[in-house]
């Protein structure tokens, strides 16, 4: 309490600790833990120091904060979790976690207690504890100090703990403020140090004196006990926590929940008055024990005497440590070899330990005056131990005050601050066991508080300031056993126990036998086989010697002188007898100086119990007096010889009793030594037990993980359904997936089988093949094997993997089977698809470069996606220039004009064919350009993706419509023209003079003729005709080459000219065969042309010369004759109108000589043009 | 033949007669004579044709559309604009080529006496 606190840490710190089953109590605790709660928790737990551990790890997935191993020092930090690493201990200077090596030797370690303690001394006010689940008691004493230091003290509830030992014992202490489940204790701790208004015990500051007289007053009226005595201090400190964990908001609300009810006020008068002493506590009465009591008992006191002090409810044991100094002091002084005996005793296991342990803090050495201190405290490490002396001093021992019988023959009992925890009924019984305890003039020494209100006539005070009352020598009042109201009122578990026995309720029946078993009864006693006391009922005193409770009594100790040998003679009777009942008339004894006489009566009960009654005769008349004094003599003889005997048996037995005492002196001293070796072995033992079950707590998580994830690999085995088979090293089968059993026919039993002993649907041993390859490389192989088994067909994609290891050794080989038939398939199939895609893509590619139209493809954005060879003439531009640029670039003008037949394909995803457009290109002299486009959708799932187009070149189509139709307008005209001529000629036939045959003959002769000149000018295109062949066809062909001789060029005759120039031949030979030349045999003719020019422009000139040969004359026609007019005028007409030419006719002495001449230009055909 | 002649009153003052075909200038010339015009001027191609329209008043023309694959139009187009009523003999079947007017009338080839007559009677009938 008074060690200096070292620096404060930045945040609060809570040790936790745990041991068996920690791991389970950790996890739940540090579930609750939030980021941003701002505390730092420090975990300890037994460990194995042989072993590492997971615990960071394993508690890190279900903790929001980090969680660290400690590894060196650590400075307190909010928000994390620091965890001790084996085989250290942890202490804390100045908010510093700092990880030791043990100093105690393993099996004696309390390191939750060791760390408790000195972040208690370190932080005080800002620290706190958590004890969980454990076997044993490490934490219940350090969760002590913490709450002494004001720090806040947690304790899993037993209930939730796996194992309670540590809690339980926690509990014990009475101390904690609150026993929870592991995942709620966060919340507390949370709420602790949220801190209260106005009172933030981080700031330490004290309440208003008022406030604190004001709840001290509650309590008073409520526990009647005044603590007003105490330090102003420590009881505002201890206030300030109580608020803190009622969650009180400030004083005025912590005064409504006083006044709410009794309970808060008993609970805030245990808190304030936690049992932690301390060396020569209020150092003014130890100075009066020291210099006033002390030297009294231990005056006068011999070598063979012995000082007894009793410190019931002794605690850590810093009370009877300083009496026993005290004494020491004293007995030197006055050289005193009496021996001290100081009977330490507690209910509490773990103060008893501490105080055998008799290691205190190094903040002890405050409180000891120095002379003491450098006496008789070693410092041992960071802690200061009692000298050996004066724990031999010291006897410890688990006792209760309410319950055990009370030591005797005491001096001095010092009983400090454990009657407030009693009610009045209680402390009243325990006072007067005290007075009973103690020697006559003997003192007791009570806590400031205390008083002994009641019992004046017991004690009386010594020095009333200090607590400490000498015994007054009367007898002690008889303690009843059964005091009905004699309970406690139930303040902590300690007292709890005594009420569950005092409290009892008492039955009417049981009242009654009660009443007359001690009213109306024959006194007896129970004994057992060995003659012990177990039971002594009322009314015994007058036969025998017992003050309180029985026990460890035998009956020949306790029995009046006289009834000792005939109370041995019966039970050696009984033992030997089948009687279950004896009797022993008559036995003469004296109590109070008067003789009595006693039937004595000894039955056998159960249980090997044997019930003695006194039957007391009533010796009313004086004659048996009489007859007694008669046999005076006798009697006396007897008596001596019995003395005699007794004297015999007497020495016997002190000899046989020395002996023995000497025996069980060394025998105890042995099993003394036994049981402290046995004791170390049992912690040693238990601390092993600890460790291994915190090892195999987390092996079992370790397990569970493994086995998780061994369900997650079978699981994925099962749902891969993928043929797999381990092979050990040996080739033997380690195991296989369900899937396997398609290519190898293995069953559940087959593994360790070598697996070239199963039938197999592929080729084994090129597996195997594999597998020792792989055993050697460690790089794995993959192949593809066709299933050899017939009809099956199938193929796999064989994997052989090395197995590893966890620690990379191989251990053989994993077969992992795919089948890939279906995917061969498709492959096939997809080649094929591709192939015809890339056959398609080919085509359209050609289709493209051939296509005589223009092609293309736009997106959205009007851009050319593609283009062909075509396209490009058309635009004029080159197809990579035209490729990926848009219509309003390429083709300006007609940008409008193609986004709306793009946009109409992209909104009705149908063809259509877009109007004729017509426009004189620029670049072609403004020649007129005609153009079709056709546009279409390139859908994509059902979307209109692109748009196609084909631009159709109409340019040429349109000239040669326009060609066509001229052609045909011309064709027209001539063909009507020529049934004109027909007609004319036929009009003439008709009104031909001559005879009507002649006339058809005439019309049939130039039908033919005209016949020709169109046969010729057909073959030319009706575009000329060589006058050659014309000459051949009219002259030539008709009247042969030996009468017709034909000289000229060749002169190409235009249409026109061609039908003139053949009519015009044709009316000349029809003369002549009629009048001229050719009319006689000998007849010959000839015809010459030629093209000459004389200065007018070029002339084609045509001399027609007809022989008539020896003797021949020219017919002259008549007049009238149809011929010669029409002919002549057919001449005339066609050569003269037509052609702009003359002819001349002259007859000489051979015959006609016909001359035309036309101009060349106007019958030549023309080389160029459509017409001739 | 000669018992009409109200179009020979109203339109044979002088008359131009252009056809290209000697055959058919011969056949149409008779018969334009026996049917009754006396003052008749005969061109067989376009450039004379032209010629005596340049220098003539004429009443009448009876043309060829087609002279030796000239069309005969501008011709045509500037008599009518004239308002000398034109008969357009043509072997073709559509009389489109030229502008439309009252004073021409088109006789499809071949022709009869009768379709000349019946054509000229029009034109009188269109003139007055």
């Amino acid at each position: 309490m008074s060690a200096n606190p070292g620096k404060r840490a930045v945040c609060p710190v809570i040790g936790v600790g745990a041991s068996a089953g920690g791991l389970e109590a950790f996890q739940s605790f540090v579930s609750g833990i939030r980021l941003g709660d701002g505390i730092c928790y420090v975990l300890v737990q037994h460990l194995d120091p042989n072993h590492d551990s997971m615990l960071p790890e394993l508690l890190a997935k279900h903790c929001a904060v980090p969680v660290e191993p400690l590894t060196g020092d650590t400075a307190v930090r909010p928000d994390v979790v620091l965890v001790v690493a084996p085989n250290t201990a942890l202490r804390m200077v100045d908010g510093v976690v700092q990880p030791q090596p043990f100093e105690t030797p393993r099996g004696v370690r309390r390191p939750i207690d060791d760390f408790f303690r000195s972040m208690g001394e370190d932080q005080r006010e800002n620290c706190g504890c958590v004890v969980l689940s454990g076997t044993g008691t490490d934490g219940s004493f350090g969760l002590r100090l913490v709450k002494s230091s004001g720090g806040l003290a947690l304790v899993q509830s037993v209930s939730n703990a796996k194992y309670s030992g540590m809690p339980a014992a926690a509990l014990e202490t009475g101390m904690a403020d609150a026993d929870l489940a592991a995942s709620d204790l966060v919340q507390m701790v949370r709420s602790f140090f949220s801190g209260g208004e106005g009172y933030d015990p981080r700031r330490g500051t004290p309440p208003p004196p008022a406030f604190l007289t004001t709840v001290l007053g509650h309590v008073r009226r409520v526990t009647g006990h005044d603590l007003t005595r105490y330090k102003t201090a420590t009881l505002g400190r201890r206030l300030l926590r109580r608020m803190q964990i009622v969650d009180a908001r400030d004083g005025d609300a912590y005064l409504e929940l006083l006044r709410d009810g009794e309970k808060e006020a008993h609970e805030l008068f245990q808190d304030m008055l936690i049992n932690v002493t301390q060396f020569f506590r209020d150092p003014e009465l130890f100075d009066r024990l020291r210099t006033e009591v002390i030297p009294e008992i231990v005056k006068g006191k011999g070598p063979d005497d012995a000082i007894r002090i009793w410190c019931p409810g002794c605690s850590s044991g810093e009370e009877p440590y300083s009496i026993a100094m005290l004494l020491a002091e004293e007995s030197a002084r006055q050289d005193c070899r009496a021996k001290v005996r100081i009977f330490a005793t507690d209910i509490d296991p773990v103060m008893v330990a501490r105080v055998r342990a008799a290691e205190y803090p190094l903040s002890a050495a405050n409180d000891v005056p120095p002379d003491l201190f450098d006496r008789y405290l070693m410092a041992k490490g960071d802690r200061y131990e009692v000298d050996p002396e004066l724990r031999k001093m010291v006897n410890v021992s688990l006792h209760s005050v309410t319950r055990d019988p009370p030591f005797s023959r005491i001096d001095l009992i010092v009983c400090r601050n454990l009657l407030i925890y009693f009610t009045n009924k209680l402390q009243s019984r325990v006072i007067t066991l005290f007075h009973q305890s103690l020697r006559p003039d003997g003192h007791l020494f009570i806590g400031p508080s205390e008083n002994l209100s009641g019992h004046e006539a017991l004690f009386k005070t010594a020095h009333s300031e200090g607590r400490l009352f000498r015994r007054i020598n009367v007898r002690t009042p008889f303690i009843t056993e059964n005091d009905k109201d004699g309970g406690v009122r139930a303040i902590g578990l300690a007292a709890h126990r005594l009420s569950d026995d005092d409290e009892r309720d008492v039955t009417l029946d049981e009242q009654i036998e009660r009443s007359v078993r001690e009213r109306y009864s024959l006194p007896h006693v129970v004994l057992d086989a060995s003659g012990s006391v177990e039971q002594v009922s009322a009314r015994t005193a007058p036969f025998l010697e017992i003050a309180g409770k029985p026990g460890a009594m035998r009956i020949g100790d306790v029995a009046r002188g006289g009834l000792v040998e005939p109370i041995e003679t019966l039970m050696a009777q009984l033992a030997t007898s089948t009687a279950d009942r004896l009797r022993a008339p008559s036995v003469a004894f004296e109590f109070e100086d008067e003789p009595r006489t006693v039937d004595l009566y000894l039955e056998r009960l159960a249980e090997d119990r044997m019930l003695l009654v006194f039957s007391e005769r009533i010796t009313a008349s004086s004659g048996v007096k009489d007859i007694l004094i008669e046999d005076a003599g006798i009697v006396q003889t007897k008596r001596d010889e019995r003395l005699r005997s007794l004297q015999h048996k007497l020495d016997d037995a002190r000899t046989i009793a020395r002996s023995a005492v000497a025996k069980f002196e060394t025998s105890n001293e042995e099993l003394k030594s036994s049981n402290e070796e046995m004791m170390s072995m049992n912690e040693e033992l238990q601390s092993s037990n600890e460790e291994l079950t915190a090892i195999n707590d987390e092996l079992q998580e370790k397990m569970r993980d493994l086995s998780a994830a061994n369900s997650d690999i079978a699981n994925f085995l099962e749902g891969a359904r993928i043929p797999m088979i381990f092979l050990n090293a040996d080739l033997t089968i380690r195991s296989f997936t369900p899937e396997a059993r398609s290519i190898y026919s293995v069953d559940t039993g087959d593994e360790g089988r070598a697996l070239s002993d199963i039938s197999s649907s592929l080729d084994t041993e090129m597996l195997l093949d594999a597998a020792r390859r792989v055993a050697g490389t460690l790089a794995s192989e993959e192949f593809s094997m066709e299933s050899k088994r017939e009809g099956d067909g199938r193929s796999w994609l064989a994997r052989v993997l090395p197995y590893r290891t966890e620690t990379d050794q191989i251990r053989g080989s994993v077969l992992v089977f795919t089948d890939i038939t279906e995917v061969r398939r498709v492959s096939r199939e997809l080649d094929l698809a591709q192939d015809e895609l890339r056959q398609r893509l080919e085509e359209m590619e050609n289709l493209y470069a051939a296509a005589p139209v223009g092609m293309l493809v736009f997106d959205r954005n009007y851009r050319y996606l593609r283009t062909n060879a075509k396209l490009a003439s058309i635009i004029g531009q080159s197809q990579e220039w035209i490729t990926e640029r848009s219509v309003a670039e390429v083709s300006p003008d007609a940008t409008d004009f193609v986004k709306e037949q793009v946009d109409r394909v992209f909104r009705t995803a149908e063809a259509h064919v877009a109007p004729v457009i017509e426009y004189n290109d620029d670049n072609m002299n403004g020649a007129l350009r005609v153009f079709q486009g056709h546009y279409y959708p390139v859908m994509h799932d059902g979307n209109v993706l692109e748009v196609g187009a084909v631009i159709v070149d109409l340019t040429e189509q349109r000239e040669m419509q326009a060609e066509l139709h001229r052609v045909m307008m011309e064709l027209q005209h001539r063909v009507k023209n020529m049934l004109a001529n027909v007609l004319t000629l036929v009009r003439q036939a008709r009104r031909s003079p001559v005879g009507k045959e002649d006339a058809l003959e005439v019309l049939s002769a130039r039908l033919t003729s005209l016949t020709h000149t169109h046969d010729a000018l057909t073959q030319t295109d009706w575009r000329s005709a060589s006058l050659k062949s014309i000459v051949k066809s009219e002259l030539l062909d008709v009247y042969g080459a030996e009468r017709v001789t034909a000289r000229g060029p060749d002169v190409m005759l235009g249409s026109r000219a061609t039908l003139s120039i053949g009519m015009a031949l044709h009316e000349l030979a029809t003369n002549a065969v009629k009048h001229g030349a050719l009319s006689r045999e000998e007849g010959t003719l000839e015809v010459r042309w030629s093209v000459l020019d004389e200065g007018d422009g070029r002339m084609f000139n045509l001399v027609w010369s007809e022989n008539m040969g020896e003797g021949g004359s020219i017919k002259v026609a008549k007049d009238g004759e149809e011929g010669q007019g029409f002919g002549s005028r057919l001449i005339m007409t066609s050569i003269e109108s037509a052609l702009g030419g003359t002819v001349e006719r002259r007859f000489v002495s051979s015959g006609l000589v016909c001359s035309i001449s036309a101009p060349y230009e106007g019958i030549v055909a023309k080389r160029t043009g459509a017409d001739a | 033949m000669k018992t009409e002649t109200s179009w020979l009153q109203t339109l044979a003052g002088n008359v131009l007669y252009v056809e290209d075909e000697p055959l058919i200038a011969m056949e149409t010339e008779d018969l334009l004579r026996d049917l009754g015009i006396e003052r008749l001027a005969v061109a067989h191609n376009f450039a004379r044709a032209e010629q005596l329209i340049d220098s003539n008043e004429f009443t009448l023309a009876i043309m060829d559309m087609n002279l030796n694959g000239t069309l005969s139009t501008p011709l045509v187009d500037s008599l009518s604009a004239r308002g000398v009523p034109v008969l357009v003999t043509s072997g073709y079947n559509t009389g489109e080529n030229f502008a439309a007017s009252k004073f021409v009338i088109a006789v499809q080839k071949p022709f009869t006496e009768a379709a000349i007559v019946d054509g000229l009677e029009r034109l009188a009938a269109a003139t007055l």
